[in-house]
């Protein structure tokens, strides 16, 4: 897919492991298990709905 | 093999599980996290007559009770809804972390299996059965289930799993974030709602008492109108209001608030609360509708393992029944959300200042909105049949 060479990254130190990133994605490409949200670079679009909707702010994309 | 595999074990799974094993069927109950009911993501209040159709009211669960609503337009005005005197409590602030773990166990004592730590990582349909595949601190195993019910929170992979799209938009979500404060001032025989675009975009600032000088106060915000993280905002409003509070817990969590879906339902499948979108799109509110919802599957996977039928058409009953049940209020007030979404601060303030003094006793929606429309019928004529 096309990325432009960008990721979402997860700032676990801000994370409150909520799932509201999860909700959100059409793609299936992340997880939150138990208290550890994972992110499937594979199938991520880095479409921004995640970061968008993370109360905490711990979501952003960065270049790769 | 199980009747009844039960993914998440928050009140709509809960109770889900505790109906199905009443009724006499083999149910497991799997909860991903490690403690049934931590973290919590909720504002914890809940509807004193409702609550009480469900279980008999225990003060462990508890925190505190309210006589009713205090909400605030953004310059200020006051619209008051509540009882006349106290003593006539309306709503409860439950101890999440308490009262899911009072639900898990009547499951349990009802006969259902438990796990914990324990996620629920793919469906295989197979005949007319399903193979859940399970993960447990890393180790994973399947088992074989008629019927799977997927009570497993906003985030829900049951619905993604079984083709039912739950996906939302970001006009269909509220980001939430809460502090547990202390040493704060306020009335405690109410709750408190402030509304406006800058404040709170697409959602609102709540504070719901939890005892002496202790409440939530927490921001539901809409990611597709706001501008800045929830957690600026209620840092912001905290700053001018509790400034010398102290905050002894953070917590976060997504709210649906898409209204009411087409199906719940897959072949082997139901979804309940969250993951059904059942929460209230007005007040984000979920768990009586999730309690309602589990209990309305536990009863319909009764029904489907009776009939040995777990196909989406059998199952399509448990639809009926929450639909019939809270389908039409989720309706409602989707269309009221889209209205006052639309609104600017001079148009909520102009509505809050129509019902300033008044005390409209009910705590509703629909007694805020007859009111309401009652002083700006031409305002909001437009909706006024959904409300009488």
């Amino acid at each position: 897919m096309a990325k432009n060479g960008k990721k979402v990254v997860i700032d676990r130190y801000k994370c409150a492991y909520c799932g509201a990133c999860i909700a959100v994605c059409k793609f299936n490409a992340n997880e939150l298990i138990e208290t550890f949200v994972v992110i499937d670079e594979e199938k991520c679009n880095v479409c921004m709905a995640c970061v968008k909707t993370c109360p905490m702010g711990a979501l952003a994309v960065v270049e790769e | 093999m199980y009747d009844v595999v039960v993914v998440g074990a928050g009140p709509a799974g809960s109770m889900a599980a505790k109906t199905a094993a009443e009724n006499g069927l083999d149910v497991l109950m799997v909860e991903k996290r490690q403690e049934i009911g931590v973290p919590v993501r909720c504002a914890e209040g809940v509807s004193k007559a409702e609550l009480a159709e469900f279980v008999e009211i225990d003060k462990k669960w508890i925190a505190a009770e309210v006589i009713g609503a205090k909400i605030y337009s953004p310059d200020g005005s006051e619209v008051i809804l509540s009882e006349e005197q106290a003593g006539n409590e309306v709503g409860y602030i439950l101890e999440r972390k308490i009262f899911d773990r009072y639900l898990a166990r009547l499951a349990a004592k009802a006969g259902a299996d438990v796990i914990v730590k324990t996620s629920a990582v793919d469906l295989i349909r197979k005949d007319d059965i399903v193979k859940v595949k399970l993960r447990k601190m890393g180790e994973e195993w399947e088992v074989e289930s008629k019927i799977v019910i997927g009570a497993d929170g906003v985030e829900s992979r049951i619905g993604k799993l079984a083709g039912i799209d739950t996906t939302l938009k970001l006009s269909e979500i509220e980001s939430c974030v809460q502090y547990l404060m202390n040493n704060i001032d306020f009335d405690p025989n109410y709750t408190y709602f402030w509304i406006g675009n800058e404040i709170a975009p697409g959602g609102y600032i709540w504070l719901f008492p939890k005892g002496e000088n202790a409440a939530n106060v927490g921001i539901g915000v809409m990611p597709a109108k706001a501008k800045r993280k929830p957690k600026e905002y209620l840092d912001n409003f905290i700053k001018q209001k509790f400034e010398y509070g102290k905050i002894v817990e953070i917590v976060a969590g997504g709210v649906p608030v898409k209204g009411e879906i087409k199906t719940a339902v897959a072949d082997n499948v139901m979804l309940a609360g969250d993951a059904a979108h059942h929460a209230d799109p007005i007040t984000g509110g979920g768990i009586i509708n999730a309690m309602k919802a589990g209990k309305y599957a536990g009863i319909v996977a009764a029904q489907a393992i009776e009939s040995k039928n777990y196909s989406a058409e059998f199952l399509r009953r448990y639809d009926m029944l929450w639909k019939n049940d809270f389908g039409q209020k989720l309706r409602r007030n989707k269309i009221l959300q889209e209205k006052i979404l639309k609104m600017d601060d001079k148009t909520l303030n102009k509505l809050a200042k129509s019902l300033a003094g008044k005390n409209l006793g009910e705590m509703s929606v629909r007694s805020i909105v007859i009111a309401l429309i009652k002083a700006n019928p031409r305002l909001l004529w437009d909706i006024k049949d959904l409300f009488y």
